[in-house]
């Protein structure tokens, strides 16, 4: 999710039919330049080098959102296209239409990862070491990082974990909710906003990440470092 | 796989696209086959052209249901992409987005694309 607002510039995206290693590229109606989705930075055109700015969205079941957002919209259906085209392909052993970039075994290929990048440094979260360990506190260079993980709708949000200056150190205490060490405060874990404690009403701010499979991330960000499989 | 109770297939996956569609791949630039590891310099990137410019259609003026409209077409465990600004809230279907990648919306009078 991003905004369409670049430099002053109102946006209008499409699909632009190509990819970059796998990944959709976008372009926009203004200009034409071509924009990579994954790295939400334009890579050809007269934007080049523009950047998009990130906006956080959730992943989850129709029940859970409109449990927590009862007076949501919700986007008509109908446009085209009743079932998800992409179903056979998520069980295929096939890494996309490309092949690899490159080979990298720490993980199989289509397992699930939330991937977070942090100026030259990225990290990947995979889904199986999320279910066992739903929060993780991490460091990612000087950035503090907090990865809330809800097994139970496979969506995962990540937090800068400082606030006003200090470095909070979160666990899980039931559902969803979570607990900084520091002041004993409540969190809701999803949102990020404190529930009860000193904290209560403060908010978390929301990293970028990247809800991908293993293969499509790593030929992006083939250092990135596996949570979990530290040497 | 993945231990989601609520199957893996469903779930989201924003960046692996457009691999429903059987065609022949024409590659833009010489193909590379070296195997060092890629430099994250975006000139580096190679890209390739799969399908003609809006084969995959985006949606640029969506409409929406209210939460009770939607419980007609809505499972109550299908995956959603949701969003919320100054208390305004929207879900997108992930299925819709399966189909169509990209929505260009905006919300309390700030434009977005919902990517896919």
């Amino acid at each position: 999710m991003y905004s369409r607002e670049v430099a002053g510039q109102v946006l209008e995206f499409g699909v632009s039919g190509k990819l970059i290693m796998n990944v959709m590229v976008m372009y926009d109606r203004q200009t034409n330049s071509l924009w990579s989705q994954l790295l939400g930075r334009a890579v050809e055109g007269s934007l080049v080098g523009e950047e998009l700015e990130f906006l956080p969205s959730w992943q989850t079941t129709w029940q859970d959102w409109k449990t927590r957002y009862p007076e949501t919209k919700v986007l008509v259906k109908g446009y085209r296209g009743l079932r998800d085209p992409y179903l056979s392909y998520y069980s295929s052993g096939q890494a996309g239409v490309i092949g690899e970039t490159r080979r990298d075994n720490r993980l199989n290929t289509k397992d699930f990862i939330i991937g977070v990048a942090v100026g030259d440094l990225a990290v990947v979260y995979p889904f199986r070491t999320l279910n066992d360990q739903p929060v993780i506190n991490d460091l990612i260079g000087d950035q503090p990082v907090l990865v809330v993980f809800d097994a139970q709708n496979a969506s995962g949000v990540v937090f800068d974990r400082e606030v006003d200056g200090q470095i909070l150190y979160f666990e899980a205490v039931g559902e969803l909710q979570i607990r900084d060490d520091q002041s004993g405060s409540i969190w809701d874990g999803l949102t990020g906003t404190g529930i009860s404690g000193d904290y209560a009403g403060a908010q978390l701010k929301r990293l970028k990440s990247t809800t991908a499979f293993w293969f499509g991330w790593k030929d992006f960000y083939p250092e990135s470092r596996v949570f979990g499989q530290e040497s | 796989m993945v231990a989601s109770k609520n199957g893996v297939l469903m779930i989201a996956f924003g960046i692996i696209l457009a691999s429903c569609a059987p065609v022949a791949i024409e590659t833009d630039g010489a193909a590379s086959s070296d195997s060092k590891p890629r430099a994250s310099d975006e000139n580096d990137y190679r890209i390739i052209t799969l399908l003609p410019k809006d084969a995959i259609p985006s949606i640029d003026n969506p409409k929406f249901y209210s939460a009770s409209e939607a419980d007609d077409e809505y499972a109550p465990d299908e995956m959603v992409l949701g969003v919320v600004f100054d208390g305004e809230a929207r879900a997108y279907s992930v299925n819709m987005l399966s189909s169509h990648e990209i929505v260009n919306d905006n919300i309390a009078g700030r434009p977005i694309a919902v990517t896919w």
